[in-house]
């Protein structure tokens, strides 16, 4: 499937030539290493990711990208190519833009869908509310780069050699959003199982604010209701919820201290653990989803200087009574509801515009409910890229 | 719409007039060119630099930016600018530091890339695209706050 991406990236890539005229591209490419290592050992990237700009007349423009990554994970080196964002943009009238092709695509709150779909997606305004959108598709993604896991099938087809492609989920989106110094948004998801048997569908309904209370304090928070209809099981309800406030003292370089909690349904009464489309993760060390889990944060961001800025952030995980994470660590006895805490530091450094360093540092401190032996848990991140 | 963002930019034009070094029947002429040719960019683009005086001609900014390397050598003062080679005019002409790729290798393409990380270059841009006496105005502005930031 790899080398059937290369031929088609390399085909679009001619095609794009001779439509539009090679002088009228901007090209280029991102460089990277990123070395990690952890309680698992070290982990090793490397990263090309080629790129194509070109404005193809009025304000449509084209962007292709995929990447050429060689890995080392668990003793092993892996290698591959992977279509990264490949999307024609299009403003037929003011206010107006369509999104064709392989784009990055989220909900308001981010809880319910997030990463890269192949479809397309018009944003414009009506009546002064912004309105979005989309028909995604997430069946064309390699399986190893996609999130797409929702599903036993889709778990069970994650773990076979023979299937090469992510689960061929349809998710529709509408959203609408009254701008303002708070905005509100609301966002309708439906999400589809394209296979036959034991096909999982899920829908959602997104409320949420978004906003400043003051010239230093930002608010937003969100709340989503969500149905899971699965072949052979009645209708799963579920919800979860998330707020962040966030302070920006005076100054010269805005610093950022932030409060953010979010939280989703477990099993509970007439609740289920709550199921986002894209496993979004809830942690840097420490990376359950959103399921039956509490998650409070704090942290705070510096920008020392134009080029230099620091992240320090810590984050307590506690999970309801049942219908939390699933982890080999956990204790199948154990009743605690207390997962553990993280901290984690990060610093971004841009000396110039075309080169970025950043490096990481965190460590996950098993709470009661994991195993009486499970180490803490630790990670060491570093990751150069060059822009040529 | 057009109109009245003309109408803007005319009344920008003239409060800054004393910034670029110009005229406001030579902002006007400017501003209703669509294709502006390299003569003309030179001629805005070195006075707000303060390297050449306000009233300096077009051939002559011309023949200032041309024997400096900014501008190619030989070519017609009608040439259409391009974003590539006006990036590359700003970059020189206000002796702005760029990346590490335009330390190493100093021109119009990674002078365009400098300018749209700045975010001096807004908007649907490829090097090649030609500009109109409305986006120059609207660059240089950039590029003279940009500059102002930085004293």
């Amino acid at each position: 499937m790899r080398r059937h991406f290369s031929r088609a990236a390399l085909a679009a890539m001619v095609l794009l030539l001779a439509v539009t005229g090679a002088w009228a591209l901007d090209f280029g490419s991102l460089v990277g290493i990123a070395p990690s290592y952890g309680d698992d050992g070290l982990a090793l990237s490397f990263g090309l990711t080629p790129w194509i700009s070109a404005s193809l007349g009025g304000d449509s423009e084209l962007y292709l990208s995929g990447s050429f990554s060689v890995d080392l994970a668990d003793g092993a080196w892996t290698y591959g190519f992977a279509p990264e964002r490949a999307e024609l943009v299009m403003r037929p009238v003011a206010g107006t833009e369509v999104h064709v092709g392989r784009m990055r695509y989220a909900d308001g709150a981010g809880l319910v869908v997030s990463g890269l779909y192949d479809g397309f997606s018009v944003r414009t305004i009506f009546s002064g509310i912004d309105i979005k959108l989309g028909a995604l598709y997430g069946g064309l993604q390699d399986k190893e780069d996609s999130e797409l896991l929702m599903s036993g099938a889709d778990v069970a087809d994650y773990g076979d050699d023979t299937v090469l492609f992510a689960p061929g989920r349809i998710v529709m989106a509408a959203s609408a959003t009254i701008p303002g110094t708070i905005a509100w948004f609301v966002d309708a998801l439906a999400q589809f199982d394209t296979r036959g048997s034991a096909a999982l569908h899920s829908q959602y309904l997104v409320l949420g604010v978004d906003g400043s209370l003051s010239s230093a304090l930002g608010l937003s928070a969100a709340m989503v209701g969500s149905v899971v209809e699965e072949a052979g099981f009645d209708p799963a309800f579920s919800l979860a919820a998330e707020a962040e406030l966030g302070w920006m003292p005076e100054g010269g370089w805005p610093d950022r201290a932030y409060l953010s909690l979010r939280w989703a349904t477990g099993d509970y009464g007439a609740f289920n653990p709550y199921l986002s489309v894209n496993a979004i993760s809830q942690g840097q060390i420490f990376t359950p989803r959103l399921a039956g889990l509490f998650v409070s944060r704090i942290g705070y961001t510096a920008r020392i200087d134009e080029s230099l800025s620091a992240d320090i952030q810590s984050t307590a995980f506690v999970r309801s009574a049942s219908g939390g994470p699933a982890d080999s660590g956990i204790d199948p006895a154990s009743d605690s509801i207390w997962l553990g805490a993280e901290a984690y530091a990060s610093l971004r450094w841009a000396p110039v515009s075309d080169i970025s360093l950043s490096s990481g540092l965190g460590l996950f401190v098993p709470g009661t409910a994991f195993l009486p032996d499970q180490p803490i848990r630790w990670l060491i991140s570093l990751a150069l890229v060059v822009s040529l | 719409m057009k109109k009245v963002t003309l109408a803007i930019l005319a009344i920008l034009a003239c409060i800054t007039v004393p910034a670029f070094g110009q005229s406001g029947a030579e902002m006007d002429a400017l501003l209703g060119t669509s294709q502006v040719g390299i003569a003309l960019a030179a001629r805005f683009v070195l006075p707000a630099a303060e390297i050449l005086p306000a009233a300096t001609t077009p051939e002559a900014a011309l023949a200032a930016a041309t024997e400096k390397g900014w501008l190619p050598a030989g070519a017609a003062p009608e040439t259409p600018l391009t974003l590539s080679t006006l990036s590359y005019l700003i970059m020189r002409a206000f002796d702005m530091k760029g990346g590490m790729m335009y330390a190493l290798r100093p021109g119009p393409r990674y002078a365009y890339r400098e300018l749209v990380y700045m975010r001096i270059i807004q908007g649907v841009s490829d090097p090649a695209q030609t500009v109109d006496g409305e986006r120059l105005l609207r660059i240089l502005g950039r590029v003279l706050d940009h500059q102002g930031g930085e004293s």
